[in-house]
């Protein structure tokens, strides 16, 4: 380890680790020297004045008022540097100016995983990347060497190499077992391309990316080291971080919150890539267009009310309405008032939420601002919620 | 000066029998009863602690990898954690140590509430047992941490309940303590002691004290709150059921920051009489020792949220418990310092309870330094849930703390069982715990650094760095273990040795060395002692 490096962290691969790195250097080196100055000190006292004799009479020196002042200011000065550099950095990454241009993700973890929802409603989700044991790993990594059309020197041996790697993990069942991220660049392809999966989180270099971690279960936090950027996904909250990748490569994020039994598994990758491979891979993952109107309409139902309205029978009573058998059943109000739940009653809740409001939901919901298709599609997939047979449900629909 | 001598009867042989220990009032059987309860959960939670060295020796570990044996490892860390919290580390210093000299030291023949002192005791035993029934009791493993966190601890199967409730009868047994300290600390300190004459031990356990009333009562009301939303579905903490799971972590935090300062301010009054001994030098800064432990006492409770700076927490509250918290480093900062200078012109000698004191500054130190980079907020970004916070509070539980409670153990072993032991051994541990110690924790700086995540039960098995640093760090912890075993090893031998101490082995000045070795029953010999010169005022 090269002295220069040692108060590197990992690899820096975004615009502000910069200043993170520069500011934990500068508070490590002071360190260095406070601790060499107490403990040289310490280590000199105790040799200079160990006891010579028994008969030794020590000075009485109580205090030294200017002394104490000068070691009470001085770490004082020292310290809120530090709190200075520190925060404004911090604030730039947590509380990103709200209409900077920037690349939006949904992060979301769950037991144990973490899900990526791009805005153009493409996903990718860290099992896609994460389910490599280094069994597979060494398997994919021969096969994409076998497979390579222009081979080069030295691909031989490393098939040699890999083989005998093969043989070795096969032969230990602990680690065939174990499915653990590898930090090996082999793993994607010179174009950036995981060899094994193309659906790994992927975000366009020099762009601000901002991502919106929340968790549909426990606490979890989403945590980029090379990124310098973590923060705890919470249920029901909402919270974004913002950072600029500077860096083509591939970075390992951790999960950084006890999550339960396979807390340690909740890892993956980040690939961070030219403009242009992004918008490929962006369109690579974007959902077909179409789809039935009750597919898109889940779609929405899934960024925009999922967190509110349940859609399983089984569900706790949420903040709004469970959607389950909402089609064709008779509303009571608040005023006494009833209806049947028809197309034009669900659009009209969703345009004017306080116009009718069901007794035990008295917390009405905000505008979300859809459009008269968004509002069909979305209809189109309530329809689909119910105990009946679809036949039914198509006849009720028709009326 | 006084008048017992030798032949007086000892509060061992005072009474005998099972039964005179069960029911005893005497605060030095209960210092005593409580120093081998305390001792027991350190061996516990060592064994947990070993346990995850072992698996976290190699990436593959020696667990198998399914999911029974991954809550295995989980339940490891979760129940050193508790053990160690709230089993050893907050009653190791207070409540034996101090529950052995406080009165002694203020020349008092009890505490001010001697029954309440054995009430303490007993919750404690009841609070152990629960949660030995939480471990062993059949329950699904915990596996939760020790900090609780919901909703994780609401959803998990784990003995969630069992431990909760452990940890809110603990509490009482902490408050009881704290209560009978404050009240013995203001009323029965000895003639001619006023508050700036007492040694500072009891300036950082009346601190203590404070802290343990004040917070702990917070920690208790939060557990319940927690046991109510898993039995009641009360909905306070839980997002399913509209409540905050933030907010759980605000109080857990506003009881257990200030715990951190429950445990590391005796071990800071400890390491202030010992190093003003065995320099024989009064010690330097002596108002500003006793008033920072008071300013740590009340800052401590405002800087809970820098366990949250990456929580829901607002970024701007962020900045606030930034800033209070490098505010709390600098009373801290100052004891070192003072420590160091009355070291200057003194007159030093390197006995055992010494050696553990210099350990402590230099570990000490190392903590404390180490503790700026999680509270500057950019850095602590990249820190925040990695090895390097398990190494930093490390430096500062073992390496503070618990040093500090070696050093006094060996500091007021012959005090406590009046037998003397064996010198040389004892360096030895204490030389060999230094370097286990730092063999072990200070590989996990490298670790945090470059990114490895708390709680994990393995590793990337291609990071080289991370392999080495966990191998480095798995050795060392066996090395700090075999360390720790020769220390109680050499304490334990001197009890069947015929090496009696004196009443002042160390030439120290404060009131509770002119005890006879062991005190007699009701302390001192005469009925109202008096203090007859100011501590550290070395001849």
């Amino acid at each position: 380890m090269k002295l220069d490096n040692i108060f590197r962290y990992s690899e820096a691969a975004s615009a502000h680790a910069k200043e993170v790195d520069s500011v934990g250097s500068l508070i490590n080196w002071l360190s260095v020297v406070f601790f060499v100055l107490i403990i040289g000190l310490m280590l000199y006292f105790m040799i200079r004045y160990r006891r010579r004799s028994e008969n030794e009479k020590t000075p009485h020196i109580s205090h030294n008022l200017i002394l104490e002042i000068a070691w009470s200011v001085i770490p004082l000065a020292i310290i809120l540097v530090f709190f200075v550099r520190g925060y404004k950095t911090f604030i730039n990454v947590m509380q990103p100016a709200p209409y900077a241009q920037s690349e939006d993700i949904y992060v979301t973890g769950s037991m144990w995983k973490w899900d990526f929802e791009y805005t153009n409603g493409g996903a990718v989700s860290s099992q896609d990347s994460v389910k490599l044991s280094p069994l597979k790993i060494a398997k994919a990594q021969r096969k994409a060497l076998q497979k390579k059309s222009t081979p080069e020197q030295g691909d031989d041996q490393k098939i040699v190499a890999l083989d005998k790697r093969i043989t070795e993990l096969e032969s230990d069942p602990k680690f065939n077992n174990l499915s653990y991220f590898s930090k090996n660049q082999d793993l994607f392809s010179k174009d950036g391309k995981s060899i094994l999966s193309p659906k790994v989180l992927t975000v366009p270099i020099n762009t601000p990316i901002r991502l919106v971690v929340t968790s549909k279960d426990v606490l979890h936090s989403f945590a980029i080291p090379a990124m310098r950027v973590k923060r705890d996904a919470v249920p029901g909250q909402k919270r974004e971080f913002m950072f600029t990748p500077i860096k083509e490569g591939v970075y390992y994020y951790t999960c950084n919150e006890m999550c339960g039994t396979d807390h340690a598994f909740m890892v993956g990758w980040m690939n961070v890539v030219s403009k242009e491979e992004y918008a490929k891979f962006k369109e690579s993952i974007k959902p077909k267009e179409g789809g039935t109107p009750a597919e898109i309409g889940e779609r929405l139902w899934e960024r925009n009310c999922k967190s509110c309205h349940a859609i399983d029978p089984k569900a706790p009573k949420g903040i709004g309405p469970n959607w389950w058998n909402l089609w064709g059943s008779e509303r009571t109000f608040t005023d006494g008032t009833k209806a049947i739940a028809d197309h034009q009653y669900l659009s009209d809740s969703i345009n004017d939420p306080a116009k009718q409001i069901v007794p035990g939901y008295a917390v009405p919901m905000p505008a979300q601002g859809l459009n008269e298709v968004q509002i069909k599609n979305l209809i189109e997939f309530i329809k689909t919620l119910s105990d009946k047979p679809s036949e039914e449900k198509s006849e009720e629909a028709a009326k | 000066m006084s008048t017992t001598t030798q032949n007086d009867v000892n509060f061992y042989q005072a009474k005998k029998g099972i039964m005179s220990w069960v029911y005893t009032i005497d605060h030095k059987r209960i210092g005593i009863m409580y120093l081998i309860a305390s001792s027991l959960a350190l061996f516990a939670g060592g064994a947990f602690a070993l346990m995850i060295r072992a698996q976290l020796a190699t990436p593959g570990g020696m667990l198998p990898m399914t999911p029974e044996y991954k809550d295995t490892y989980n339940m490891w860390f979760t129940l050193h954690g508790v053990i160690m919290v709230f089993l050893f580390i907050i009653p190791a210093i207070p409540a034996a140590l101090g529950n052995f000299i406080l009165p002694l030291m203020v020349g008092a023949k009890d505490v001010a509430f001697p029954k309440m002192n054995l009430a303490s005791f007993y919750l404690y035993v009841i609070g152990a047992a629960i949660a030995l029934y939480g471990i062993v009791g059949g329950e699904s493993p915990l596996t939760t941490g020790w900090t609780f966190y919901l909703p994780y601890s609401k959803e998990t199967a784990g003995a969630v309940i069992t431990m909760t409730f452990a940890a809110f009868v603990l509490g009482f047994s902490s408050i009881f303590t704290g209560i009978n300290f404050i009240v013995t600390i203001h009323k029965l300190r000895a003639p001619g002691m006023s508050w700036y004459k007492m040694p500072l031990l009891l300036w950082a356990l009346y601190a203590t004290s404070i802290l343990q009333v004040l917070a702990t009562p917070v920690l208790g009301i939060t557990l319940l709150l927690l046991i109510a939303e898993r039995t009641l579905q009360v909905g306070i903490f839980d997002p399913a059921l509209g409540g905050d799971p933030v907010l759980f972590q605000h109080f857990f935090w506003f009881y257990s920051h200030p715990a951190v300062y429950i445990m590391i301010l005796p071990g800071m009054g400890i390491i202030s009489e010992v190093i003003s001994c065995f320099s024989r030098k009064v010690i330097f800064g002596y108002k500003a020792i006793a008033n920072s432990s008071i300013a740590i006492a009340v800052i401590s409770f405002l800087v809970w949220g820098h366990h949250m700076f990456l929580s829901g927490q607002s970024v701007y509250a962020g900045l606030v418990f930034s800033f209070l918290t490098f505010l709390v480093a600098i009373p801290s900062a100052i004891k070192v310092f003072n420590w160091v200078a009355t070291l200057h012109r003194g007159s030093i000698t390197f006995e055992t309870p010494m050696c553990y004191a210099l350990s402590f500054l230099f570990l000490f130190t190392i903590g404390g330094l180490t503790g700026l980079p999680l509270a500057t907020l950019s850095t602590d970004i990249v820190l925040h849930d990695t090895y390097y916070v398990v190494a930093h509070f490390h430096y500062v539980m073992f390496g503070g703390t618990v040093i500090a409670f070696f050093s006094g153990l060996h500091f007021y072993w012959p005090k406590m069982v009046g037998k003397m032991y064996n010198e040389t051994v004892g360096k030895i541990a204490c030389i060999i715990v230094f370097i286990g110690f730092n063999v072990t924790f200070f590989s996990q700086f490298f670790l945090g650094y470059t990114g490895m995540p708390r709680r994990y039960f393995t590793y990337d098995s291609s990071n080289e760095l991370w392999s080495q640093m966990h191998g480095f760090s798995s050795i060392g912890a066996f090395i700090l273990g075999f360390g720790v075993l020769i220390l109680f090893a050499n304490l334990i031998a001197s009890l069947f040795s015929d090496r009696k101490a004196p009443n002042n082995p160390w030439g120290a000045t404060t009131m509770d060395w002119e005890t006879q070795s062991p005190p007699v029953l009701e302390n001192f010999s005469e009925d109202v002692p008096v203090m007859k010169k100011a501590p550290y005022e070395y001849e």
